[in-house]
């Protein structure tokens, strides 16, 4: 780039502008010491001590008196420090998360569905009709009760109860579905 | 001997739930009446195992208008299992008596 403002600069026959140091301001919200400097025509432009390189704000190095390298944005960059002397407070992010009403609404599936969709998977349909299926609702219908009664303690105990009486009845099943067959071998043989 | 009907502890105290109560129950109910005898986790597998029998019947719940959640089942005791019920009360008041 700084080739091409060079030619630049030699097509057009216009000299780069000619530096003076001025005097060093300290603004209270920046880290780095803001220098003014001013040009042959007397505008102002400030100077950075960014990383321990100075250099203008659009990042062309300010080599001590004067800057061989020049570009015209620069007042747009005065500007913009113009603004920041102001200590305007910056504004904020709005934080979508952080308040109440704009929190992103989970879809929950009520309680019991997994182990219902599991019983599904596992069970026999006669079973998952009549064991699992009426279990599960009885304990929705008693959970949604308890939270419309804003019963909150209830409910998580419900749902407790809910897995303890699944995995009770899951097991009871397991030893039906074990020894049915056996137990009715020895009947027919007693027979 | 074998072709008899055959009734638990638990069963009798289902029918005898389900009887007096002289209309359909839901699972929960019976625990809440039966003073702790039954317990949630075992009474489903019983009540299958009684409606195989033939002693209950049951039915989904109509969806009421506006009810969330999975419809429960209700359970009313069939002619069969009020006769087996009774049959069985006789027997045990009859060997109640045996033994005093």
């Amino acid at each position: 780039m700084s080739s091409n403002d060079d030619e630049a600069l030699k097509e057009t026959g216009a000299q780069p502008p000619h530096f003076t140091q001025g005097t060093y301001k300290h603004y209270p919200d920046w880290r780095d010491i803001v220098e003014l400097v001013r040009d042959s025509e007397g505008r102002e432009f400030e100077v950075y001590t960014i990383n321990g390189r100075r250099q203008l704000k659009n990042g062309v190095a300010y080599q001590e008196e004067s800057i061989t390298r020049y570009k015209g944005h620069v007042e747009t960059s005065k500007a913009h420090v113009e603004l920041r002397d102001k200590q305007k407070p910056p504004q904020k992010k709005l934080d979508r998360r952080s308040s109440h009403n704009s929190k992103p609404k989970k879809v929950v599936s009520p309680p019991g569905s997994i182990p219902l969709k599991l019983a599904e998977f596992l069970c026999s349909k006669k079973t998952y009709e009549r064991v699992y299926h009426p279990l599960i609702a009885e304990e929705q219908q008693e959970y949604i009760e308890a939270i419309s009664k804003n019963r909150w303690g209830k409910a998580k105990w419900i749902r407790i109860r809910m897995i303890g009486s699944f995995c009770l009845t899951t097991g009871t099943e397991f030893c039906a579905f074990l020894f049915s067959k056996p137990i009715e071998k020895i009947k027919a043989l007693l027979k | 001997m074998s072709d008899l009907p055959r009734l638990t502890g638990k069963e009798s105290l289902i029918l005898d739930l389900l009887i007096n109560q002289a209309g359909e129950l839901y699972g929960l109910q019976m625990v809440n009446n039966s003073d702790g005898k039954l317990k949630l986790g075992t009474l489903y597998t019983t009540l299958n195992r009684m409606e195989d029998k033939g002693y209950i019947q049951s039915r989904k719940e109509a969806p009421r208008p506006g009810a969330r959640g999975l419809p429960r089942r209700l359970y009313e005791p069939t002619g069969l299992g009020q006769r087996v019920h009774s049959a069985w009360l006789a027997a045990n008041q009859h060997w109640a008596g045996a033994i005093v």
